[in-house]
């Protein structure tokens, strides 16, 4: 089974915050408000952690976009009490929203803080419902949700491929977040598989991942910046 | 004192539980008849026309959705009255007016589901009637599911099937 992944270049990400919008948009992420996101209750699947070092007028801004790292050894998996979510046969950490009790369990297990959770009922304006996704349900409010490697897309592309009675190519399958990138910071593909550019990528000299000394296994990688 | 309190607290659990089972219940098999505007007779296209399901519901076998077919597939053989059915007249009035025929939809799946006919149709070779039932043996359109469609049905024939039953293969 290929083992889907992501390596993020931290040499080339500036911090736009494209990915974040783009994973809104695609994913039905609903716009918050400042009231609410003063109480801390923004639910952005990409984030993006800013880095300092040093002092003013010499200070080193890294930016590290945060997706979830659909950990081979997920610790929110393992207390989960209701299997609402789980690792599923293609790597990925699912999260069956209507099986979540909104517990959030998941939540404070997680070292990377990738998880949200929902306070909010789905509403959207009328006029703004044609620019909601289709293919990506709108949670309902009381459940902890997640980024999700964009896997509605998967499930086109394999649908797709099995049409076509083929594998899922590369192409296929890509997320919201790469695709809007300006400075192609982010690369998807299936880690394994030593045709995907990931698979290079992960063995690179830069490469790294978050509390790789966790043991949680993450499947997304980074390339350690380095100044020029 | 305190066993009376438990058994209050008790009892309302129950009662609650019941309720909530029973919406679900009533959720999942809603009975609801839903009447199409023309009294349209599958055996009559089937039987006598010879046509198949996938000649007027379109991308059953290619796309990931299936249509209800719409006004110009119906012309393309309702122009002129073949029979002399009521049902013939109101599409051939609709085909002349090209008004769409508002049929209602039997089969709708929850926004979470994620089903590709074509996946099952082509890849996975299963007839229509296996989720649909008999429906060319029908004079009149069908004014419910006739196989109900349900999550333990599917799962069942994915297990029979040895198909997986991953919670994200179908859930988006």
């Amino acid at each position: 089974m290929p083992k889907w992944g992501m390596v993020i270049d931290l040499n080339k990400c500036t911090g736009c915050g494209s990915c974040v919008n783009a994973c809104r948009m695609e994913n039905n992420i609903p716009v918050v408000g400042a009231e609410a996101a003063q109480e801390g209750r923004t639910m952005d699947w990409m984030q993006i952690i800013t880095e300092y070092d040093g002092e003013y007028p010499n200070v080193r801004i890294t930016h590290i976009p945060r997706p979830c790292f659909q950990c081979g050894n997920a610790p929110c998996v393992i207390v989960c009490p209701v299997h609402a979510t789980f690792v599923n046969e293609d790597g990925l950490v699912g999260q069956v929203y209507y099986r979540c009790i909104g517990c959030r369990y998941c939540m404070n297990a997680c070292p990377y803080t990738a998880k949200c959770f929902n306070y909010f009922k789905p509403e959207t304006p009328k006029e703004y419902e044609v620019l909601l996704n289709p293919d990506v349900t709108r949670r309902m409010n009381g459940v902890v949700e997640k980024c999700s490697f964009c896997h509605h897309r998967l499930a086109l592309a394999k649908d797709t491929a099995r049409y076509e009675e083929r594998e899922v190519r590369e192409e296929d399958y890509q997320t919201a977040c790469l695709e809007v990138c300006p400075t192609k910071a982010i690369t998807f593909g299936d880690l394994d598989n030593q045709e995907h550019e990931v698979h290079h990528l992960m063995h690179s000299n830069r490469a790294f991942r978050l509390e790789e000394s966790l043991g949680t296994d993450p499947k997304v990688y980074y390339l350690k910046r380095e100044d020029k | 004192m305190n066993k009376m309190k438990l058994s209050i607290v008790r009892s309302g659990g129950r009662l609650l539980l019941v309720s909530f089972l029973t919406t679900l219940l009533i959720r999942c098999n809603s009975n609801e008849e839903i009447v199409q505007p023309i009294e349209y007779n599958h055996y009559v296209h089937f039987n006598d026309v010879g046509l198949d399901c996938t000649d007027c519901h379109l991308g059953v076998e290619d796309k990931i959705n299936a249509t209800i077919p719409t006004i110009e597939i119906c012309s393309s053989c309702h122009e002129d009255m073949n029979g002399e059915s009521e049902a013939e007249a109101q599409v051939v009035e609709a085909v002349s007016n090209e008004d769409e025929i508002p049929w209602q939809r039997i089969y709708v799946l929850p926004d979470h589901v994620f089903f590709s006919h074509r996946r099952h149709v082509k890849s996975g070779k299963i007839s229509c009637k296996v989720c649909h039932g008999e429906v060319e043996n029908l004079h009149s359109p069908p004014r419910k599911q006739i196989v109900p469609i349900t999550m333990g049905r599917c799962m069942k024939c994915h297990d029979n099937k040895s198909i997986s039953n991953d919670c994200i293969t179908c859930h988006v």
